[in-house]
């Protein structure tokens, strides 16, 4: 009997059962695709570094530093690997059937298959334990946009030394991450390694990488705490660098919970939509003695069915969408493939369990209609609250804009359902947009150090680590370029040293940058003011609550080997450094043995170039200059984010799928109100009132909503997009 | 007497499941000015098909119907909207009304919609007050529908299908779902609108209804099988003797 009961509803209400199960599968689908690559990208990143044999503490080091036998001799060091990285500092230095390459902007680093301190893996996930001489692996930034096949040719130029090589695959590194603004690695057979090291060129920002496996890490730490040029990273540390890949995820864990809320928002107006539609029927069975129970079981039922049916499509739709989700990751890790499934098939059980129980509770409503509401048509008159608010002989709307306002006012309840549904929808883009618009403004640039200008030439100038004139020199020709090729303009150049800052005998390595032909205008301090003399700094506010000390304190540390005391004149805010970091006046004679971070040379150009202007710039200096690494702001902040690429493919994902949601949203409603209105859009027609008029009030009816909806998510989401 | 609704030929066939349903079958009929039309006849015999498809809210399926001069049949479904709008009245058995409307502007939104009397929204709500006023249910204006009883109701139906001083009243069973005593009070509205100079054509059941009517059409399987001329209703005297005639003809109908 149930059954039958069933079946008949199921036939009945075709497009709202459809439109129900069509929001379980998208809930069932994200949910089961994001816990599965949450699981992928946090286990998956122990899994690697499992199988890569990433070790306790990873220090990196000058390229002939002695501190790789300092820490052998601690008694708690278990083992130790060593990794010698060359640099080669332009991507030009990269040739590809004939051209130079200028697909990536960062250094490139060179390493010999005879170290490997961790294992490396090939595109197979298979290990490296070799690399044939005159061949070599790379990572994946060094192939950025190019389509490169496996035996294809490049010549790597690095001093006097030119050499042709074979590009042997796709190698994977646990260490590596991959973020855009990472470094190209390339894992080289060690004779031509030697080859390139005998070469000074390949020297600069050349390091050491020492592994070390203890039982300390705090005592390694702690003794290349305060050294020149010396990094320490734990392996927990290190894990951090796949926290893009973790955004992205949870990204897609956010998506799969509002359209959760927006699926359970539906089932309420559908759950109660059909039982106030059946009220007959239950007041029927409620007269021949069925109880609330039964009644209640017969809709859970019939929901249960529509969510197990939705949650195994959406689970069998999640594979490819997770496997989609999951190419980025696994072309730079090694991925564990155990449990996936499980969890997608758990994931998809508890969205089912979600709506099962949120449906129990919703049907709460069939203990309060009684079998007089079968007899009574459901109108028992006094249960009806007052519903008509305006007035239509007072009103100066036109018939149409009258009924839709009277209908919205007249049910706040049904309407403010609608509202929400709208809002969550507009949030979920508003939010997403806001952020993506925010990682390409170009103000960011000053937090990274760079001058607010125009464009930017993102070159590594290795006169910089030699010449302390450089910075002056570099400036002057370039807006002597600037002005021989007709578009004049200020060159800027931000470089920045790391130094051991210390107060109070607390210390912390900070990045202390100083931007040659800035003026103080072209920083924004939050608070005090900018630093104008040689024995001033401004620090940022996580430098200076890790130190203790404030505006006004005195700071110390060595410069040009002598210590130095610097007031602190105000605060900046940056995300050099990790935020440890400070600035100097722009005349500053940095230490040159300590530079470890430059953004180029900003150009700005005089007057106020349009955009198109800018542009045109940028392409006449690509032909003059010859490269491609003149960049406008905008794609500096981008690159340096990194982010935006990913986040600008997740915008374009939710706004379809927003799209999709609010058109199933608005069919939904729309037959609900059609069907539950039919008499009334009878009796209009009857009188003479054209389909138009009556199409309006329905479409009005949603205007009202969508405009309250705007104005309710404007509200919610301006203060973040502020805060941007 | 000039005629209101003409309608020759008239066929409406309903096709269910590949079968062929002539629900009327070549009905010819005239209502002049002024008249009182009862449609009488089984249940399912065409009687609210037939008073549908003449009043333009169904189409026929074939045959030609005029109304106040105009084929409707040539009519768009624009035109044929406009002209129920401004020339007729509708009262229906169950008291259709819109439920987000207070009783007044259920009244009044007919008139609002068509703007045929060129009035501003006050001198029309002026109007339906007094056209509530006229029917006994003034006090009951600014009530919700919920808020009123079914007699009250159906009047207030009664008032909407008048608001825009139709040239024709057509009635579905107005008095099926009421009492005797709200039976007689809508009867009696329906009167004097009659008397006033309205039109009205009204399918009902029941014989006390049809007895105060001018004259009664009876169907049988979508074909007009009788007619009694019962001449116009003056006063209540001679309802007796209207209803045992009637009664006497339908028994020879087979009623």
């Amino acid at each position: 009997m149930f059954g039958r009961i069933l079946k008949k509803d199921l036939k009945r209400k075709k497009t709202m059962n459809v439109i129900l199960l069509l929001f379980v599968i998208l809930s069932s689908m994200f949910a089961a695709a994001a816990v599965n690559n949450i699981n992928a990208v946090t286990g998956g990143v122990e899994h690697f570094f499992n199988e890569a044999g990433v070790k306790d503490v990873i220090v990196s080091a000058p390229y002939d530093s002695d501190l790789d036998t300092e820490i052998a001799a601690f008694p708690s060091t278990r083992s130790i690997a060593i990794e010698h990285q060359l640099t080669v500092l332009e991507s030009t230095s990269f040739r590809y059937k004939g051209k130079k390459l200028s697909n990536f902007t960062n250094t490139s680093k060179l390493i010999t298959a005879d170290e490997m301190p961790i294992r490396y893996f090939d595109s197979d996930n298979n290990v490296i334990t070799g690399v044939e001489k005159g061949g070599f692996y790379s990572n994946g930034v060094f192939t950025t946009d190019l389509d490169v096949s496996i035996g294809d040719e490049f010549e790597i130029t690095l001093g006097n030394t030119v050499k042709t090589l074979k590009y042997l695959g796709h190698f994977k590194g646990a260490l590596f991450g991959n973020q855009q603004a990472d470094f190209a690695f390339l894992l080289l057979n060690d004779e031509d390694f030697k080859d390139y090291e005998k070469e000074s060129a390949s020297r600069i920002w050349a390091d050491k990488v020492i592994h070390v496996e203890t039982d300390d890490v705090q005592a390694v730490e702690d003794y290349v705490d305060g050294m020149n040029n010396v990094s320490v990273s734990t392996r927990e540390d290190k894990k951090g660098i796949y926290v893009f890949d973790m955004i992205s995820a949870y990204l897609m864990m956010i998506i799969s919970i509002l359209l959760m809320i927006t699926g359970f928002v539906m089932l309420r107006f559908s759950i109660a939509f059909t039982i106030t539609e059946d009220f007959r029927e239950i007041g029927v069975m409620k007269a021949v003695g069925i109880s609330n129970g039964a009644i209640r079981r017969l809709y859970i039922i019939k929901y249960l069915a529509i969510s197990a049916v939705g949650a195994l499509i959406g689970f069998f739709c999640s594979i490819p969408l997770s496997d989609s989700m999951l190419k980025t990751v696994s072309e730079n890790m090694v991925l564990g493939s155990e449990n996936g499934i499980m969890l997608g098939l758990i994931s998809c059980a508890a969205v089912i369990l979600l709506i099962v129980l949120f449906c129990y509770l919703c049907t709460r409503r069939v203990n309060k209609l009684s079998p007089i509401d079968a007899v009574r048509n459901g109108q028992t008159g006094e249960r009806f609250r007052k519903r008509s608010i305006m007035h239509l002989g007072h009103s100066k709307l036109p018939t149409t804009g009258f009924l839709a306002a009277n209908d919205v006012l007249s049910a706040p309840k049904q309407f403010s359902v609608m509202t929400v549904l709208f809002t969550l929808c507009l949030i979920m883009v508003t939010m997403i947009s806001n952020f993506c618009e925010s990682l390409q403004d170009d103000s960011l640039s000053t937090t990274f150090g760079a001058v607010k200008s125009h464009i930017s030439l993102s070159g590594i100038y290795p006169e910089l680590f030699l010449d302390p004139d450089a910075p002056d020199r570099l400036i002057a020709e370039t807006e002597q370029m600037l002005r021989d090729n007709g578009m004049p303009g200020k060159a800027f150049m931000s470089f920045g040293a790391g130094y051991d800052v210390c107060y109070n005998g607390k210390k912390h390595k900070a990045v202390i940058q100083a931007a040659k032909g800035s003026s103080p205008e072209d920083f924004t301090y939050l608070e005090g003011t900018a630093p104008l003399k040689d024995d001033e700094v401004a620090l940022t506010g996580y430098l200076m609550d890790y130190l203790g000390c404030g505006i006004g304190d005195t700071v110390t540390f060595e410069v040009n080997g002598e210590m130095r005391s610097f007031i602190i004149t105000g605060r900046v805010s940056s995300f050099v450094g990790d935020g440890y970091s400070g600035r100097f006046h722009s005349g500053f004679r940095q230490d040159l043995s300590k530079i470890n971070n430059t953004s180029g040379i900003q150009i700005r150009f005089d007057g106020d170039p349009s955009k198109e202007q800018i542009e045109a710039n940028v392409e006449k200096l690509r032909e003059v200059l010859d490269t491609d690494k003149v960049m406008t702001n905008t794609d500096v902040v981008r690159s340096v984010t990194g982010m935006y690429d990913t986040l600008m493919a997740s915008k374009r994902m939710m706004m379809l799928l927003t799209a999709i949601v609010t058109a199933l949203i608005v069919i939904l409603i729309e037959r609900s109100f059609i069907s539950k209105e039919k008499s009334e859009i009878a009796l209009m027609k009857a009188m003479g009132v054209p389909n138009g008029r009556i199409i309006g009030q329905h479409t009005l009816r949603f205007v009202i909503v969508a405009v309250t909806a705007c104005i309710v998510s404007s509200l919610v989401i301006l203060p973040s997009a502020v805060g941007c | 007497m000039n005629t209101v609704l003409q309608a020759r030929g008239l066929c409406k066939t309903y096709i269910v499941n590949k079968r062929q349903n002539n629900v009327l079958k070549n009905i010819d009929l005239s209502v002049a000015e002024g008249e009182m039309v009862a449609v009488m006849g089984p249940s399912g015999s065409g009687k609210s098909t037939l008073l549908y498809c003449v009043s333009g809210m169904d189409r026929a399926t074939a045959g030609e119907i005029t109304f106040a001069g105009r084929d409707t049949s040539k009519l768009s479904e624009k035109e044929l909207a406009r002209l129920r709008l401004d020339e007729m009245g509708f009262i229906f058995q169950q008291m259709y009304m819109m439920k987000n409307l207070s009783v007044l502007d259920n009244i009044i939104f007919p008139a609002v919609q068509s703007k045929k009397a060129g009035e501003t929204r006050r001198q029309t709500e002026e109007r339906g007050r007094a056209l509530m006023r006229r029917l006994g249910i003034d006090e009951v204006g600014g009530n919700d529908i919920n808020e009123v009883s079914g007699g009250q109701l159906q009047r207030a139906c009664i008032c909407r299908s008048m608001i825009n001083s139709p040239k024709m009243l057509f009635a579905d069973e107005p008095t099926g779902a009421l009492n005797r005593s709200s039976s007689d009070e809508v009867m009696n509205e329906l009167l004097k609108l009659n008397r006033d100079g309205t039109t009205v054509m009204c399918v009902t059941h029941d014989p006390k209804v049809a007895a105060k009517c001018s004259r009664v059409l009876y169907l049988v399987d979508g074909c007009i099988v009788g007619e009694m001329e019962l001449g116009r209703f003056e006063d209540e005297s001679s309802l007796r003797d209207r209803e045992r005639a009637l009664n006497g003809w339908l028994m020879e109908q087979g009623w």
